[in-house]
């Protein structure tokens, strides 16, 4: 009976990513870095067992503006010495992800995804259509802050929608590092704001997250991954 | 098929403009040749004034794309407009020459037009009257004043199903939109938006623009009729003409929302597939 949560299931493929970017524009902004991780749910809490990708991507017409290179501790130097073709990068992203079951990450659903989305078109790369397999960490913490958790047979992916719109002004109400301290997820002040400890400290609190989440195995039934 | 739905400025969702067509380049070199014609007969050299002077290679100016002239272009006809608004319905039937159209109004409907409260705006969502003929304009005439006048709560004008029941009559049609539907408020937010279909059986148009909520809209509405008993129609709304316009649709966005271009703040706004370019490809 309890292995239809999905979080009984150790071999569950977890992939989590972030993109740092220019400025917020959804359509149009130049990703200039994406970081990765991919595990199981077996792997947690164990961050060295996580397989780790951390490409700079190169954009000729890259703007950083002053406060976004503040806030994404954007290096010219160091992006121009370490940036690789965004169509080489993508596709190996696009690899990777066809064979993961959960596609996670914090305020995806809002901002990642379409950044990917766009990304990849300019790069001439397909784009995978994932919307099927989101789990969304920010959603999932204000669903349970606001003590409206996901209920069994509902559209989980509606479900985060909801969360994703529902605006809640309070400082820090649903940051990255409200969701670790929420879940109990051990972190390195120090190494937060690096962009991979962010993604591996994500990895987490998905892990920690389908404990409180009642996902059941039918999310998985969804076509998910499609082109 | 796929049915362009276009919108123009006037319910200030687009920036197409219901411009008749015009040669702008003609126009331009007319107005040249007797200004220059007119400043040397002025200053007494008539005879200097040589026609073939006045070349102009230029484009002039950069008119805003017309919903008229891409319908003449792409040879839609009837052409389906949805408005917020009924001002812009003479301009365009002014200029639509011999195209057909057909209009539609996009409305506001709550739950109940009694509850004036703020907790009413949980049940905000959108639906299109079509008007069949000219009985249906009028209809759509009355409603309008209607929901300004009865409906209005604050500056914004409503209607409910109650409210629609008395003008109802086979002149008009009645649409479910994809965006902002009650399929989408329900789904995506945390609003209850109640149809009531008793008396109206109301089409659904269905479109696929790349945008992220596109997929939990189209299972909605799935969900909401798995017998399939309303009519579906695949649709494209239309805003701009093509994909390079989205940076100026966009910009406008931005202008209206007190946003800037590298933080426009406006949700989802992702795809630039709301054009004639994309619909052209699916048609």
């Amino acid at each position: 009976m309890k292995q239809k949560f999905l979080r009984y299931h150790k071999d569950l493929k977890i992939l989590a990513f972030d993109f740092e970017t220019e400025d917020l524009n959804l359509f149009d902004t130049n990703p200039f870095q994406l970081g990765y991780v991919i595990g199981t749910l077996g792997d947690f809490p164990d961050l060295d067992k996580l397989r780790t990708f951390d490409y700079k991507l190169f954009w000729s017409d890259l703007k950083m503006s002053k406060d976004a290179a503040r806030i994404t501790g954007f290096r010219h130097k160091d992006w121009k010495a370490e940036a690789r073709d965004p169509k080489e990068v993508l596709e190996e992203f696009n690899d990777e992800a066809l064979g993961v079951d959960l596609i996670g990450g914090h305020n995806i659903m809002g901002f990642d995804r379409d950044v990917y989305r766009n990304a990849c078109l300019r790069a001439g790369v397909t784009p995978l259509s994932f919307e099927g397999r989101m789990y969304d960490t920010l959603a999932v913490l204000k669903g349970l802050k606001m003590d409206r958790p996901y209920r069994q047979g509902e559209d989980f992916i509606a479900y985060q929608f909801k969360w994703i719109h529902n605006i809640i002004r309070k400082r820090g109400f649903a940051t990255l590092k409200a969701a670790a301290d929420y879940f109990d997820v051990k972190t390195d002040e120090s190494k937060l704001h690096d962009a991979l400890y962010d993604i591996m400290i994500n990895f987490n609190i998905i892990c920690k997250s389908l404990w409180k989440v009642d996902l059941t195995v039918d999310f998985l039934k969804d076509d998910g991954i499609i082109f | 098929m796929v049915i362009p739905l276009f919108t123009s400025s006037y319910s200030f969702r687009s920036i197409l403009t219901f411009e008749e067509h015009r040669d702008f380049k003609k126009e331009h070199q007319v107005y040249e040749k007797s200004f220059t014609k007119r400043k040397l007969i002025a200053e007494g050299r008539e005879e200097a004034f040589d026609e073939r002077l006045l070349g102009f290679d230029e484009w002039y100016g950069n008119p805003s794309d017309s919903i008229i002239q891409i319908c003449n272009e792409e040879k839609i006809s009837p052409f389906f407009v949805i408005e917020d608004n009924m001002v812009s319905f003479l301009t365009m039937r002014k200029n639509a020459g011999d195209l057909q159209y057909v209009f539609g109004l996009r409305m506001t409907f709550c739950n109940s037009l009694k509850d004036k409260s703020d907790e009413s705006k949980k049940t905000f969502c959108k639906y299109i009257l079509f008007a069949r003929n000219a009985n249906g304009y009028k209809s759509l005439l009355r409603i309008y004043s209607f929901a300004n006048e009865k409906g209005a709560l604050g500056m914004k004008s409503r209607m409910d199903f109650e409210s629609l029941k008395q003008f109802w009559s086979d002149d008009l049609v009645l649409a479910v939109p994809f965006y902002d539907s009650f399929v989408h408020k329900n789904a995506c937010y945390f609003m209850n938006c109640i149809p009531s279909f008793d008396f109206v059986k109301p089409v659904f148009f269905v479109e696929n623009n790349g945008v992220i909520i596109d997929r939990v809209i189209q299972n909605g509405i799935k969900s909401f009729d798995p017998d399939d008993k309303y009519e579906k129609i695949e649709a494209q709304s239309i805003y701009y003409k093509n994909r390079a316009d989205f940076k100026a649709w966009q910009t406008y966005k931005c202008i209206q929302n007190h946003s800037s271009l590298r933080k426009p703040e406006l949700e989802h706004c992702s795809s630039n597939n709301f054009c004639v370019e994309a619909w052209r490809e699916k048609k």
